[in-house]
């Protein structure tokens, strides 16, 4: 089997692979988790957002996967606490309840109960929060990563299971016999020689570079087939640890304008997120747009006594994420509507050539191997 | 996930399928297992040696365990952290290690630059004469000045 690209959701499509006993080679054209694998949220949900949405398959799911990751990646995955400040008196029962229900979702493999907060108990746990008008609040247990440092690990983890896996090799060409992808040119990147590869599968797991992928494969002459991928781009902004000075995480579940903005406590700063925003192109490094930045800073600014301004801030990961279309989407929510559908099952290419494409679920959320 | 993407490559005949399930228990490198799990330190503190498991003591045993480029408070990068990173970890570039195996291209751009220089040339001493150290240093301070900018 080959597999072309080296986030994290190929990585664990490689690791399975390798486990099973398959001779399994990855091509990575430049580092491993370069992409979004790096410019995740750094959260793992147990698919709390999908609970909202009402799928809770996905959230059993998502959760078994939760607590796989934490058991097999101790060191670069643990259980983080996380608050919702209450500024309303229906909150606190109404996000509680809701939690409870998680909770029992997550059975055995739950990280902590659900609790209700007082006030004074919320100002103990985030002493930064905002308090004019704060009335209690909830605190429950998802976790956070380190998305790279994960990434990197698990492409040792299949080196060891005896595979071949290779950063700063880009995959040029695409093999066909009788319309079937039968293997892959790979160049290496600092020396130029280039590599041939057979396989009796060919794994396209480049992220948001998936079209360009597929095109390799068409037929000379054939028609360009509808894009699979339709990019979007997160930002998180990194301050400095004293507007968190706590190991509990700040999430703010609907804003004014209904969306979710957190801070959360990670490698000894602060980070503030998130937007999602579309975008036509697949840059490499993708810059945020300045509507994302004031937004985040605006949003944190309400719920935090310190307001982080401009000058305190850098960029974190703006990382482009994917999210699937079937076709060309109208709006971002048509958007994430195909995704939710899409990301339960990946994706295989039902061209003739069968080149199988993965796709991990967009930032935050995650598959089985990990 | 990653189970039903071999799963497609199964139904579609492209390999003969074989059982799953068998990355439910599967430790990653360097992951620690009961007790030794209580010396791991928390991912809302800076980086340190506590996050590499069980190769810390791998880790200790490389040039410069004791040679800090960057401290933050108990944690920070060292040389053998560098070192660590092109021998166990694959790194190649002084971006391979500064944005990903250590994070401080994240945590803080413009000290991350500022280590562009001696980063490279430990990496030179890892790669040897082919690494062109002034490259890859001058790529990475540029890549670091773009994290700089808010629009």
């Amino acid at each position: 089997m080959a597999v072309i690209g080296g986030g994290a959701t190929v990585l664990g499509v490689a690791l399975d692979a390798a486990a099973r006993g398959f001779e399994v080679a990855l091509v990575e054209a430049t580092d491993f988790a370069k992409g979004t694998s790096s410019r995740s949220t750094k959260l793992i949900h147990g698919g709390v957002r999908y609970q909202a949405q009402g799928n809770i398959a996905l959230v059993r799911e998502a959760l078994h996967e939760r607590g796989v990751l934490l058991a097999n990646a101790p060191h670069l995955a643990q259980p983080l606490a996380f608050v919702m400040p209450g500024y309303s008196w229906w909150e606190r029962g109404f996000y509680g309840a809701g939690l409870k229900a998680y909770d029992a979702l997550a059975g055995s493999r739950g990280l902590g109960s659900t609790q209700l907060l007082s006030t004074a108990q919320v100002e103990a746990l985030i002493p930064t929060v905002r308090t004019p008008g704060l009335s209690g609040g909830v605190k429950y247990w998802d976790g956070q990563f380190d998305d790279a440092r994960f990434a990197v690990t698990l492409a040792r983890t299949v080196v060891a299971r005896g595979a071949c896996v290779v950063n700063h090799m880009r995959c040029v060409n695409l093999h066909r016999d009788a319309g079937t992808v039968c293997g892959l040119v790979a160049e290496d990147a600092e020396s130029g020689e280039r590599f041939t590869l057979s396989a009796n599968c060919v794994v396209n797991a480049t992220g948001v570079w998936v079209d360009a992928v597929r095109d390799m494969d068409a037929e000379p002459g054939t028609p360009k087939r509808l894009p699979m991928v339709a990019p979007s781009q997160g930002v998180h902004l990194v301050v400095d640890r004293s507007f968190l000075p706590t190991d509990h995480a700040l999430l703010i579940s609907k804003t004014d304008d209904g969306r979710v903005i957190f801070a959360v406590p990670w490698l000894g700063k602060t980070v503030l997120g998130t937007t999602d925003t579309p975008r036509i192109d697949t840059a490499a490094e993708p810059s945020p747009f300045r509507d994302e930045v004031e937004f985040i800073l605006r949003e944190a600014s309400k719920y935090l006594s310190k307001q982080p301004m401009r000058a305190t801030c850098s960029r974190s990961g703006s990382g482009c994420g994917r999210w699937f279309a079937r076709r060309k989407p109208k709006t971002a929510r048509r958007k994430r509507r195909c995704c939710r559908a899409s990301t339960r099952c990946g994706s295989a290419d039902r061209a003739s050539s069968r080149l199988p494409a993965a796709s991990g679920r967009p930032t935050g959320r995650w598959p089985k191997t990990r | 996930m990653a189970e039903d993407a071999l799963s497609r490559c199964f139904d579609v005949g492209l390999q003969k399928a074989r059982t799953a399930g068998v990355t439910e228990h599967l430790r990653l490198a360097g992951a620690p297992a009961g007790a030794e799990r209580s010396s791991l330190q928390s991912l809302t503190q800076a980086p340190s040696e506590h996050g590499y498991g069980t190769d810390l003591a791998t880790l200790r045993g490389l040039p410069g365990a004791g040679h800090w480029l960057w401290r933050d408070g108990d944690g920070g990068l060292t040389e053998a952290m560098v070192r660590f990173a092109v021998r166990v970890e694959m790194a190649r570039t002084v971006e391979d290690v500064l944005a990903r195996r250590s994070r401080l291209l994240f945590l803080d751009a413009r000290r991350a630059s500022a280590l562009a220089g001696p980063v490279a040339a430990i990496l030179k001493e890892e790669l040897g004469e082919a690494f062109d150290a002034a490259a890859s240093a001058e790529s990475f301070r540029q890549l670091a000045a773009h994290y700089l900018e808010l629009p």
